[in-house]
């Protein structure tokens, strides 16, 4: 498919150029954030507690007198790192055994799928919840928990569109000609199967920042005083009645975000594939 | 039918089996020794050493589970290292709170779903459709502890209409049933999202079909048409996708019980995480894994009645 054709296709849709500004807004935060925070994220400042949103401090401020506003920009860092970096291992694993299973079949493909579903029965805050919280919080054990959960239904979904693209005449004569089986998953089954992917993790990254966020509200995720979004809310939880501004405009932010990355992925989906007819 | 139901209740006990695996590894793998952590830092080593032999932690770690599964088939789960309490029981006291719950919203989601979806694909590309386009979008990125505590400052404090945490009473009665309805929507609503999208893709799909065609030149009455002919047709799709979500909806339990107080085996779970209570830890994570299992077992029934040329076999 020309790029042309996609531009054209993603152009139309006006949610979807939305979403794009947005998630751009969100890259400069993450990249830029540090300064362009108006005060210092984790710096405590007893002189104004819970003040409410004024010009000086939009978002107003925290039990300890930090900025909200400032948290909530610095907070971007955590859910870019910790989505996208779920996301990119859970895509690599997933299409990796994903290709094994749907080229192979046989064995090889009982036992991945096995796993796979057993994967799927759990439910995935539970399994989080253990693995983030005995390992004991941090970005890094959040990545490893929601990557454990994750795998499972990219791979399956990748394996769908590898049975569906083998049986194709090019793959046939592939093999007919005496292609080596790398080369058939590198050459032929690859390249059919990698627009999918891309907008299968382009809707797995907003899943992937609500969800980290709600492992750091629960208290096993990103550990406090790290302005995460998810701890910025549960910090704001207790002073939800009065101090409402604490827990609301965090979460108000992560919603946008997440909503301008669901427009896109939506957007992507629709150019990258113009043949299939909105829905 | 027979054969099916002795088949899926082996893979059931695999599933089972491959999840309490998962999950005792997972623990035991974690860093950190959990006798140290349980008896805390001041504790001398050689009560360390006794709690580690107590527990089998001094035994390599396949024997550990072995000692584990012998005692899980004959219904121990062991005891909770917190409380004492047999595991069993304490996951025996939640597991209906989280049913009532899980249910409760399940019948939210399903309801408004099937709803909005018909409505946007009888009407599609209408201002109704895009709305609610939109609006499932918009329920698919609600962070739900967020959207729970919102409800709270709404409806709980600002307006005092509802009561905000615990379950009130025992399940059925009216306070009770006032304490469910914040945790339900919290919990029911954000699933809505992609639900929609599904029925309005499969009415969308049926509404083409010759039969509806037909029943249209029959000269049935629309609405007759829509519900009768059309929906129960686009609602094998939906079935299967509720299959699909069942692990999501308990999961996201966790966080609305936490949100609310609602004392089910989330709460138990959270705080059996932080204390470390490894036995309660696994037995609350074979709890949810037999209902979701469960469940799912109850949506593969439903989509053999639900379509008739599906022979379960």
């Amino acid at each position: 498919m020309s790029f042309k054709l996609f531009l054209k296709v993603f152009r139309k849709n006006r949610l979807a150029i939305l979403g794009a500004v947005i998630v751009f807004i969100f890259f400069i935060l993450v990249i830029f954030g540090q300064w362009l925070a108006p005060y210092n994220p984790v710096k405590q400042n007893y002189t104004s507690i819970l003040k409410p949103p004024t010009r000086d401090h939009l978002f107003g401020t925290d039990h300890l007198g930090r900025d909200v506003l400032s948290r909530v920009i610095a907070g971007a860092r955590y859910s870019f790192l910790i989505g996208f970096g779920v996301v990119f291992i859970e895509g690599l694993i997933g299409t990796i055994l994903g290709l094994i299973a749907g080229f192979y079949g046989g064995f090889i493909d009982r036992i991945i799928m096995r796993l796979v579903d057993t994967m799927l029965s759990i439910p995935p805050m539970v399994l989080a919840l253990v693995i983030a919280g005995t390992f004991g919080g941090g970005i890094l054990p959040v990545i490893l928990a929601m990557t454990v959960i994750s795998w499972a239904h990219f791979t399956r979904l990748v394996r769908g569109e590898v049975l569906s693209v083998r049986e194709s005449l090019y793959v046939e004569s592939a093999k007919a000609i005496g292609a080596m089986n790398y080369k058939i998953i590198k050459d032929h089954l690859l390249p059919n199967i990698i627009s999918t992917t891309i907008v299968f993790s382009t809707l797995e990254i907003p899943w992937a920042i609500l969800f980290s966020a709600g492992l750091s509200f629960l208290g096993v995720g990103v550990q406090p005083p790290a302005p995460e979004w998810g701890n910025i809310i549960a910090d704001g939880r207790n002073y939800l009645t009065n101090q409402w501004w604490i827990a609301t405009f965090p979460g108000l932010v992560l919603m946008v975000i997440v909503l301008s990355f669901n427009f896109l992925g939506d957007g992507l989906r629709d150019a990258l594939d113009p043949k299939q007819v909105k829905d | 039918m027979f054969s099916f139901l002795i088949r899926r209740s082996i893979s059931m006990v695999f599933i089972l089996i491959g999840v309490s695996i998962i999950v005792f590894f997972a623990m035991r793998l974690a860093p950190g020794d959990p006798a140290r952590q349980i008896l805390g830092p001041l504790a001398s080593q050689e009560k360390v050493e006794e709690l580690r032999h107590e527990l089998a932690l001094d035994k390599p770690l396949w024997i550990q589970y072995g000692i584990w599964f012998k005692n899980a088939v004959q219904g121990d789960l062991g005891k909770s290292i917190a409380s004492k309490a047999p595991t069993l029981e304490l996951v025996g006291e939640r597991i209906v709170n989280t049913i009532e719950l899980t249910m409760a919203a399940f019948i939210i989601t399903l309801t408004l779903a099937i709803a909005s979806g018909v409505i946007s694909a009888v009407k599609q590309y209408s201002i109704v459709d895009n709305i609610v386009t939109l609006f499932s979008l918009f329920w698919l990125s609600m962070p739900r502890f967020w959207l729970g505590l919102m409800f709270m400052l709404l409806f709980a404090t600002r307006i005092s209409w509802l009561p905000i945490s615990g379950m009130g009473g025992p399940i059925g009665t009216w306070d009770n049933l006032l304490h469910l309805i914040l945790p339900a929507l919290t919990l029911g609503l954000p699933r809505m999202g992609s639900l929609t999208r599904i029925v309005r893709s499969s009415m969308l799909n049926v509404l083409k079909q010759d039969y509806v065609i037909y029943a249209r030149s029959k000269g049935l009455k629309e609405s007759r048409v829509i519900l009768k002919h059309a929906l129960r047709n686009a609602l094998n799709p939906v079935i299967t996708m509720l299959g699909l979500q069942i692990p999501w909806l308990f999961g996201g339990s966790v966080i609305v019980e936490t949100v609310f107080s609602w004392p089910g085996m989330g709460r138990l779970l959270t705080s059996a995480i932080f204390e470390r209570d490894y036995p309660l830890i696994q037995a609350v994570a074979i709890g949810y894994t037999l209902i979701v299992v469960f469940a799912n077992y109850l949506a593969d029934i439903s989509y053999a009645i639900a379509d008739p040329r599906i022979r379960l076999e």
